[in-house]
């Protein structure tokens, strides 16, 4: 198995870091050799696909647009009313290849394209609205919400996956500059590396 | 650390004297304490004089007490982090605070710049728009000292080191204001569970209950702040912003504030901005804004010394600091007669009340003569005199004419209150017009309330606290829907008001209506005796409200005398428009985290840390930071370029071609879909072959080129141009979305995913046969155009033959996160072949010797026959820009043609944008026959080559013509020939 290196592993050093006394408002934990697939549908094809995803991840609802569903070990993401997205551990990818015909949709990997970084603490969305001008409030972006947003003029996807815990997915491109913002702004906050 | 007595410093204040604070004016340490504002502890030492005037550098002194203060403008720290024209009204004090007055020399009591004043009858409104133009073309010599002259405070050039940032919010009601209006509609809606952001421009919530004793019910008003503000500290909804100014209120209830975080820190705490710029996104808002007290007009009106009454009202109430031991009172306001009365028993010497009113309340009349107070019903004063302190004022009856006689009394102040004038910027600022109401004399916001906000308290008209109070809460009801009848602003009886302006007779001396930049009454009149008639025009032509306290103070003034020059009826005069920010900003606070390196965001290449190892230098090509060239012992660009160009045509070399777009094409209609956007046809590309192709815009120009795999039946892989990948990202899916919509097409942009090398060169075969063993790389397995995908020792790896440089060719691409991997094995299979690494710079050279086009040919102007690519359109097809490819214009035999440009004396370098003009020797006019596009020097070809559009090019390969540069001042003879400079049959690349 080869080593996917990560575009942060030059910068991203472990530690506390910034102003803090004793609580430190944010953790950041990145998330490595995950799986990432973005998947779009044809209209008439979403009826057929539904029931195959129910199936296949032993769900009860299929997400709604804007919402993200926790399954084992990674999540589904309804991006738009054709449009999905699998991010967690490795393993659906052939399956879901093998399971989207040509004539239904397609299937891209964009693991490598990504990086994704776990944010928590509980100046995580303190954090987070210095940079996302999407409404963060607690009845607007509930647990389980995603956004596919910006920062800064760079593109993210923001899942919120608990009461003061996101993912942040962002173009590997990009990294060293959501880096030195995320840092740069946490620093008031006090935040660790993990 | 024992303070020295101050002279002006009373008892009382909401300052803490404990806390003593130590800072410098102009060299001088003072103290003041935790609390004051840098005003307040200078008023405190007796530094009444603060500054000089913009224009005729007069003696200038506090006149406010907050955010409308014209004067006492500072400049503000040392060196690099000094911030010029720093009101000193709204600037906390703290310990090591430096502040330095501004426009003068060599110092603030003898500014040489006075003698300006002398000249005051030449320097009157509209004086550089006359004198300077003439002699024409004089002003550059004129500009270099008038603009010495200008200005009032100076920044420095030095990087800022501070740092800002940007903060979005959203919430159901945001606050503007925290006086009795503003706590009011905060608790209301917090009450009602309402999220609720209270943002306040002070360091201190309460606005005018901190500045003056008033009475909300039947209890004081410092207690019912109290109790107010324990109140809010329950509520978790509740965000309070402190030292947060409200500057622009936009579309959607969108609302600009920007926080001075650190601005009161005597050590700012370094990982913290400086100031913060809020996005504040609501709901609903409730404009709590206050009212600003109007000044009287009269001669000398500028001496320290003068100020408002409500300003000298909250020195003495909040700071303890009295503003003079003499004071006249100028007002036709009843509640400054409170303020007199507060004084005279507290034992300050009261000169004198004068009053332009003659009916005056009969209660105020009775105790101003109770307490012995000289009271001057239906007088006015007409002028002031003094030498950097008012001294005496010169009185006048009313109804007196301009040459009437008067007294003068002695004072040391003269505290002056002509009404209020409600702070309708930010409603104003949203489009709607404020309204002059005649019982107020000034002007209400335009609408009281509308469905996204409302105006509060004074701002409304309301005056009484118990008023204000009341209608706050009706205000804010409504608009959390609590109530369905929308509070309407308040309109006062209408009386007969004197007017503000007592004379403007030249007798009386300079009567200043916009004290920041030094308008005059006399001024304003000037403007409308030489046609200025519109209030925007006489602004314009005055300078009047253009100063960086936009005419807090002076506007309405400027709009009563209008009215009374013009004899309209002001409320039909109008008003200048206002616009953000309502208080200056920083541009640091506007630009927050977007400077430096972190302009904009730059891209990396999965493979910058082995560039960066192998000692690339680097440069940015649109987002992206590319390797530019791998110097060798000390070698600059060129040298180095013409190494790595030299290396690959001779061996082999390694460009990174990462930032290429990539765009993956999946979906029964790929093929179709590809036919109609390429000029060329795609539904015969077998799988497991390249191809390249041109795509045209609409309009039949070229957009953008690249080579497209056919990886499945239905599925491509397709390349294009770093900087033009996401517009045709974007032109793609618009196509799909709009115009295609029955295709069955997904295209997914997987740039980021694909990291990518070249390997150029005669020994680039065996680099590949080296680094992937095993692998057939023969012509028959991987012909030009054909490509491979295989896994080598688990590293999934793409390969395309093709070639950019003109030369045996592979491009090579792995998953990014294995980008390294990758490297390491082309370095190690290169290494039996002398593979050296070349950058952007030897890849545009071998580009340009080998006639290939790149961005500076795709300029949006250039159509594929041009470009000399004619011959691939296909003719059994419809695709994009097919039909206006054949506009007279686009296939005019006069067109541009790409060409190759070679200087006569091939050591000569041209430069790209130089002008082709005929080289018959006439002189070169006009725009040429076309422009140099691309140039280098050629290390096969051992001299400098050029690519450039050339009307009717191709039928002049062979002829001389003109390269010329008029910036350079260079002619040039060049031949015209082939764009293809080296290994025109393509012998090399299909080796």
């Amino acid at each position: 198995m080869l080593e996917r290196k990560s575009p942060l592993s030059q910068i991203r050093i472990m530690g506390k870091f910034g102003h803090f006394s004793e609580e430190i408002g944010l953790t950041i934990r990145e998330s490595k050799d995950f799986t990432y697939l973005e998947m779009s549908f044809w209209d008439q094809a979403m009826p057929s696909l539904r029931s195959k995803f129910l199936e296949l991840f032993a769900l009860k609802d299929f997400p709604e647009s804007g919402l993200t569903i926790t399954l084992k070990g990674g999540r589904l993401i309804r991006s738009g009313p054709a449009r999905l997205a699998y991010y967690g551990e490795p393993g659906p990818e052939d399956v879901l290849l093998a399971m989207v015909g040509g004539d239904e949709g397609s299937v891209v990997s964009l693991s490598h394209s990504r990086c994704a970084l776990h944010l928590s603490g509980s100046k995580v969305k303190d954090v987070l609205e210095r940079g996302i001008r999407v409404n963060l409030g607690e009845s607007a972006f509930p647990v389980g919400a995603n956004a596919f947003t910006e920062i800064h003029g760079m593109s993210v996807l923001l899942i919120r996956t608990g009461a003061s815990d996101y993912e942040l997915i962002f173009m590997r491109t990009t990294a060293r500059n959501i880096w030195t913002w995320l840092t740069e702004t946490a620093a008031q906050f006090g935040y660790e590396v993990l | 650390m024992s303070p020295k007595p101050q002279k002006f410093r009373t008892g009382g204040g909401r300052i803490d004297r404990l806390k003593p604070l130590r800072f410098k004016f102009d060299g001088h340490e003072l103290y003041g304490y935790e609390g004051d504002t840098l005003a307040s502890a200078l008023l405190a030492n007796g530094q009444h004089l603060v500054g000089r005037s913009f224009k005729y550098h007069r003696p200038r002194g506090i006149y406010t007490a907050g955010v409308d203060e014209p004067n006492a403008l500072v400049g503000l720290g040392t060196k690099d982090q000094v911030t010029p024209n720093v009101q000193a009204t709204s600037q906390e004090l703290y310990t090591g605070l430096t502040a330095v007055s501004q426009n003068r020399w060599p110092s603030l009591k003898l500014d040489a710049l006075s003698v300006n004043s002398l000249f005051s009858r030449f320097l009157s409104a509209g004086f550089y728009y006359k004198t300077f133009m003439w002699p024409a073309g004089a002003w550059e010599f004129y500009e270099k000292f008038i603009r010495r002259a200008a200005g009032i405070g100076k920044g420095t050039h030095l990087p800022d080191p501070d740092s800002y940032e940007h903060v979005h919010k959203h919430t159901d009601l945001l606050v503007i204001g925290s006086g009795p209006a503003g706590l009011t509609a905060a608790l209301t809606a917090a009450e009602a569970g309402k999220q609720v952001i209270l943002v306040e421009q002070d360091f201190e919530l309460g606005g005018s209950l901190l500045n003056r004793p008033l009475t909300v019910g039947n209890i004081s008003g410092e207690d019912w702040l109290k109790r107010r503000l324990s109140e809010l500290e329950v509520f978790k909804n509740v965000t309070v912003l402190t030292r947060t100014t409200a500057f622009g209120f936009y579309e959607q209830n969108l609302v600009g504030c920007v926080e001075k975080v650190q601005d009161h820190l005597s050590i700012p705490n370094l990982h913290v901005p400086r100031q913060r710029l809020y996005h504040i996104r609501a709901q609903k808002v409730v404009l709590a804004t206050g009212a600003l007290e109007r000044p009287f007009l009269f001669g000398n009106n500028d001496l320290p010394g003068i100020m408002l009454s409500s300003a000298a009202e909250t020195y003495l109430h909040r700071f303890g600091v009295l503003t003079g031991h003499r004071p006249i009172f100028y007002t036709n306001q009843d509640a400054a007669y409170d303020f007199a009365f507060a004084l005279k028993t507290g034992g300050t010497e009261v000169a004198a009340i004068v009053d332009p009113r003659r009916d005056i309340p009969s209660a105020l009349f009775q105790k101003t003569r109770a307490l012995g107070i000289p009271l001057y019903p239906g007088s006015r004063i007409v002028r002031a005199e003094g030498y950097q302190r008012v001294r005496k004022v010169l009185l006048q009856p009313v109804k007196s004419g301009r040459d009437g006689k008067g007294i003068w009394r002695d004072c040391d102040s003269v505290l002056h209150s002509a009404g209020w004038n409600p702070v309708v910027h930010l409603q104003s600022q949203r489009g709607i017009k404020p309204v002059f109401d005649p019982g107020l004399n000034s002007y209400l916001p335009g609408a009281g309330i509308t469905a996204d906000h409302g105006c509060a308290g004074s701002l409304a008209g309301y005056e009484e606290t118990d008023a204000v109070v009341s209608q706050a809460r009706k205000v804010a009801k409504y608009l959390i829907g609590q109530i369905k009848t929308a509070p309407r602003n308040y309109k006062k009886p209408v009386h007969d008001t004197p007017p503000v302006v007592s004379d403007n007779s030249p007798k009386s001396g300079k009567t200043f209506v916009d004290l920041q930049h030094d308008v005059t009454t006399a001024d304003i009149a000037q403007a409308q005796l030489e046609g200025f008639k519109s209030v925007e025009h006489v602004k314009r032509y005055t300078t009047q409200g253009m100063a960086s306290d936009q005419g807090k103070l002076g506007n309405v003034n400027t709009l009563e005398l209008l009215a009374n020059l013009k004899g309209e009826d002001q409320a039909l005069l109008g008003t200048t428009t206002f616009r953000p920010p309502f208080t200056p900003l920083t541009i640091g606070a506007i630009a927050g985290r977007s400077v430096g390196a972190e302009l904009s965001p730059t891209r990396l290449s999965p493979f910058h840390e082995c560039h960066r190892r192998a000692g690339a230098e680097f440069i940015t090509a649109g987002d992206w930071i590319r390797s530019w060239y791998y110097p060798k012992g000390g070698e600059d660009v060129i040298a180095a370029y013409i190494r790595e160009t030299g290396a690959v045509r001779k061996s082999v070399g390694m460009v990174d071609v990462s930032s290429l777009g990539k765009i993956d094409i999946q979906g029964p209609d790929a093929a179709e879909f590809l036919n109609r956007v390429y000029i060329n046809g795609w539904k015969a590309l077998p799988i497991g072959k390249a191809r390249y192709g041109l795509m045209l815009r609409d309009d039949g120009m070229v957009m953008d080129d690249g080579t497209t795999w056919r990886l499945g039946e239905n599925h491509f892989f397709m390349t294009t141009t770093t900087t033009g990948a996401a517009a045709v990202m974007r032109h793609m899916e618009y196509l799909l979305q709009v115009d295609w919509p029955e295709l069955k097409v997904n295209l997914t942009s997987v740039t980021d995913e694909w990291g990518g090398m070249a390997i150029a060169g005669p020994s680039s075969r065996k680099v590949l046969e080296s680094s992937f063993q095993g692998i057939d790389f023969s012509t028959e397995a991987v012909p030009h155009m054909g490509f491979l995908e295989f896994e080598s020792d688990g590293l999934p790896v793409r390969i395309c033959r093709l070639s950019f440089s003109g030369e045996l060719a592979y491009e090579v691409y792995t998953r990014a996160g294995y980008a390294e991997l990758l490297w390491d094995q082309l370095m190690e299979g290169g290494k039996p072949h002398d593979m050296i690494l070349y950058g952007s710079e030897a890849l545009g050279a071998l580009r340009i010797e080998k006639g290939h086009v790149a961005g500076p040919e795709l300029d949006g102007r250039t159509t594929a026959d041009d470009l000399g690519l004619g011959r691939m359109q296909s003719s059994k097809k419809a695709y994009v820009g097919n039909i206006l490819k054949e506009r007279e214009g686009l296939i005019a035999e006069t067109r541009e043609q790409l060409v190759g440009l070679m200087p006569v004396e091939g050591a000569v370098a041209l430069k790209a944008g130089f002008i082709l003009f005929e080289g018959d020797g006439s002189e070169p006019k006009g725009h040429g026959l076309g422009h140099v596009t691309s140039v280098t020097f050629s290390p096969a070809l051992g001299r400098h080559i050029a690519l450039g559009l050339l009307s009717e090019g191709r039928a002049r390969e062979g002829t001389l013509i003109r390269a010329v540069s008029p910036v350079d001042d260079m002619s040039v003879d060049v031949k015209v020939c082939s764009p293809h400079f080296y290994d025109p049959e393509g012998e090399r690349m299909h080796a």
